[in-house]
């Protein structure tokens, strides 16, 4: 064959170009499992984040060994009891919205956060980390001025303290509304209490600071010029950490927890 | 000892992007950091070699009419094998390096040696020829990345060396130094420095080092 014949040149194009998808295929499909488990789902990361262990170290071999310490539990809420038969790492609350069967109507009059309907099952999030003061995280999410609002709230040991709040979805309005996800005003809400020492959810987002150091233990600053999509992050928390919402089930926890202790 | 010219020589006597100033687009937009830049590096050392090495081996076979074709091929997938191989064990500095990992495709070094040198010599020599311009390209890429992180950021493989006003030392950053423009300064300054201490003109080292490999074959 001479070397710039049609068959000659088909040969050596074909076969090169065999090699070398082989080549490639081969070393994307070794690779590409290693990659999948080295990146963590967002989500995972925005609970993280929550828990106030992604600090300054956000990368991702970080990420894995943390998440090492996370626990996904499914919650039955109107039960506020574990269930075990769903499969916690695949399930997504979002996805469940449009299904009627695996969603309840909420009642007009304890409907705070507008949804209409809510999961019946919702993922909780156990930090296992010893290093970490949160010790649960959960999702809340509700409706804003303009949009839905979705996010995780953190809670210390005694299922009162609030470890960390963090909203990873909203359309509010930007430079006001938005500011929602500010970091430094995410900070002011650790450290605040939900629950009263008559165990009335307190939680309240204020104007007017007091200087109180009762009330001011629940007290959070308000955004000013965002005063709707703020009174839509109260109405939010309020329902999810209420009586309709994940209450029943820290109530339990807690009373557990006192058990444990004497 | 005359083969290991082929490894030496493009370090410094004909370096590509001083000498024969190729590859400067990554040059400039990767060397901000030496992390990064040295990933960058060892990326383009490994491509050139693997390239240049398979480009000879197949040299005989080529027809001429797809020669570009064939190569450009074979350069195309060392890279995505590089970039996937970067993105799976640095993912964070494969961040950084975004699309130039891919660009190494269209880097001019990786086609000029085939071109110029794979083509008309031996594989083990091609590959020597490519690892030697990978590496003259790394000892580029390194020292304007050096340059530009203790300058730009105080800092040197994230360690401080320079304590910068905002973290209550003394150093006031350069910012020009994190913008890619100021690497060509620095590459000016380089090939400046380099060409004044080693006067060897491009054309002459090529044509020498082309009469010696005839020899050895």
């Amino acid at each position: 064959m001479k070397q710039e014949s049609l068959s000659r040149t088909l040969l050596v194009a074909i076969s090169v170009v065999f090699v070398c998808s082989l080549l490639v295929s081969s070393t994307v499909s070794l690779l590409r499992p290693i990659q999948n488990a080295r990146k963590a789902p967002q989500q995972l990361r925005y609970i993280l984040l929550t828990a106030g262990l992604l600090q300054g170290k956000d990368n991702i071999q970080n990420i894995a060994s943390l998440l090492e310490g996370v626990e996904t539990r499914i919650l039955d809420l109107s039960r506020a009891e574990f269930v075990s038969d769903i499969d916690a790492q695949g399930y997504d609350y979002r996805k469940r919205f449009g299904d009627p069967s695996a969603t309840a109507t909420i009642d007009k009059r304890d409907d705070l956060a507008q949804l209409g309907r809510r999961p019946n099952y919702m993922p909780i999030y156990w930090i296992h980390n010893p290093s970490s003061k949160a010790k649960l995280v959960m999702p809340v999410y509700g409706k804003g001025m303009w949009s839905m609002i979705f996010g995780y709230i953190a809670l210390e040991q005694d299922f009162n303290t609030i470890a960390g709040i963090y909203f990873y979805e909203q359309a509010e309005t930007p430079g006001i509304g938005d500011r929602i996800q500010d970091a430094n005003w995410l900070a002011g809400w650790q450290g605040k209490r939900l629950y009263d020492a008559k165990g009335s959810l307190a939680l309240n987002i204020s104007k007017l600071l007091t200087s109180d150091s009762l009330l001011a233990a629940h007290q959070v600053d308000s955004i000013s010029g965002a005063t709707k999509t703020v009174d839509g992050v109260a109405n939010l928390v309020h329902y999810w950490l209420g009586d309709k919402g994940y209450r029943p089930f820290l109530e339990k926890q807690r009373i557990a927890l006192q058990e444990a202790d004497e | 000892m005359r083969l290991l010219r082929y490894l030496t020589k493009p370090i410094i006597d004909s370096n590509p992007i001083t000498v024969q100033i190729l590859g400067l687009c990554s040059a400039l937009a990767v060397s901000q950091s030496l992390l990064p830049a040295l990933i960058m590096a060892l990326a383009v050392t490994c491509v050139l070699a693997f390239s240049n090495f398979s480009i000879s081996l197949l040299r005989r076979w080529m027809p001429s009419s797809i020669r570009l074709i064939l190569e450009v091929t074979i350069i195309a997938s060392a890279v995505i094998v590089a970039d996937e191989i970067i993105k799976t064990f640095a993912p964070d500095i494969s961040q950084v390096l975004s699309v130039f990992v891919g660009l190494i495709v269209t880097n001019c070094i990786v086609l000029s040696r085939a071109e110029s040198f794979a083509l008309s010599h031996a594989p083990g020599l091609s590959l020597l020829d490519g690892l030697g311009n990978g590496l003259g390209y790394s000892l580029m890429l390194i020292l304007v990345a050096t340059v530009r992180e203790v300058f730009g950021q105080g800092t040197l493989l994230a360690e401080v060396i320079l304590p910068t006003l905002a973290d209550g030392g003394w150093y006031l950053k350069n910012n020009f130094m994190a913008l890619p423009a100021s690497a060509f300064f620095i590459l000016g300054l380089l090939v400046w420095a380099i060409r004044s201490r080693w006067p060897v003109s491009a054309s002459a080292s090529d044509s020498e080092g082309d009469s010696r490999c005839h020899s050895l074959e």
